[in-house]
């Protein structure tokens, strides 16, 4: 199980993505501007780095927001 | 072909059978209203611009996914004698935005300008407003040097720079491409 919060993983998402304000926390990930394409391989390396696993391109895609994107990630490490 | 090999990422130099298509791409709003010279392109002005390719000095070329053509890559202003040129890339696809394969491109252009053509630095002209070519080339270690007319970023990449800033994402690309290789 990991030990990452979630308010460990947004402040990295947003850090590594240089997102400003925190509208980022509510938004659809597909409305957040910085989550283009760079945005997305910045945030598979994040996930990497906290979380120990490769995440697929197409889950980055899929998923709707960061609160959904952690649950992923945290029930991939159970 | 399996369909998981025809989605391999690819490039392939423009030929004259595709600078139709390259027009409607530069020709849509989403495209023009980011470059700089934002006027239509007419059929026979993109006929002439094509015919009147210095192929020594620019070099464009169409990435695509499997069959899909995605959008188009390019070494322009190529400067031997001062190893500088400028790169640039665009999304004509509309189905593809935000899509690693933009990344893709990208860092292969670059990689061919560096590395095969062996020149040191490249210069980017971007619009002030388009935030998006902005983030993309500060994130492979383009810096501002100025801006010009008020409303456009003058920008410079260094072979070095590249190197150190695109490292990771190298390295993503790459084991990208080879888990997909490998899945074929």
């Amino acid at each position: 199980m990991s030990k990452v919060t979630f308010d460990e993983f947004a402040l990295k998402f947003a850090e590594e993505l240089e997102i400003k304000g925190n509208d980022y926390l509510d938004q659809p990930l597909d409305d957040i501007p910085e989550f283009d394409s760079m945005g997305k391989i910045t945030t598979s390396l994040v996930i990497e780095n906290l979380f120990n696993f490769e995440i697929d391109f197409e889950v980055l895609e899929k998923e709707e927001s960061i609160k959904t994107l952690f649950n992923y990630c945290r029930k991939k490490c159970e | 072909m399996s369909d998981i090999l025809i989605n391999l990422p690819r490039q392939r130099q423009v030929q004259l059978d595709d600078i139709q298509l390259l027009r409607f791409w530069r020709n849509l709003d989403h495209v023009r209203s980011r470059m700089i010279f934002k006027d239509l392109i007419s059929h026979d002005n993109q006929k002439t611009w094509f015919k009147n390719l210095n192929e020594d000095t620019s070099k464009y070329f169409i990435y695509s996914l499997g069959d899909e053509d995605i959008g188009l890559s390019s070494i322009t202003k190529i400067d031997f004698a001062n190893k500088t040129f400028e790169g640039g890339i665009l999304c004509g696809n509309t189905n593809y935005f935000k899509h690693w394969i933009n990344i893709w491109a990208c860092i292969e252009i670059y990689n061919f300008a560096f590395f095969s053509l062996k020149l040191d630095k490249s210069y980017a002209s971007i619009l002030e407003d388009n935030q998006s070519a902005i983030r993309l080339n500060k994130s492979i270690g383009y810096v501002k040097l100025k801006t010009i007319k008020s409303d456009i970023g003058r920008y410079v990449l260094s072979k070095e720079c590249f190197l150190e800033h695109s490292k990771n994402i190298q390295k993503y690309l790459k084991r990208f491409k080879s888990n997909m290789e490998q899945d074929k």
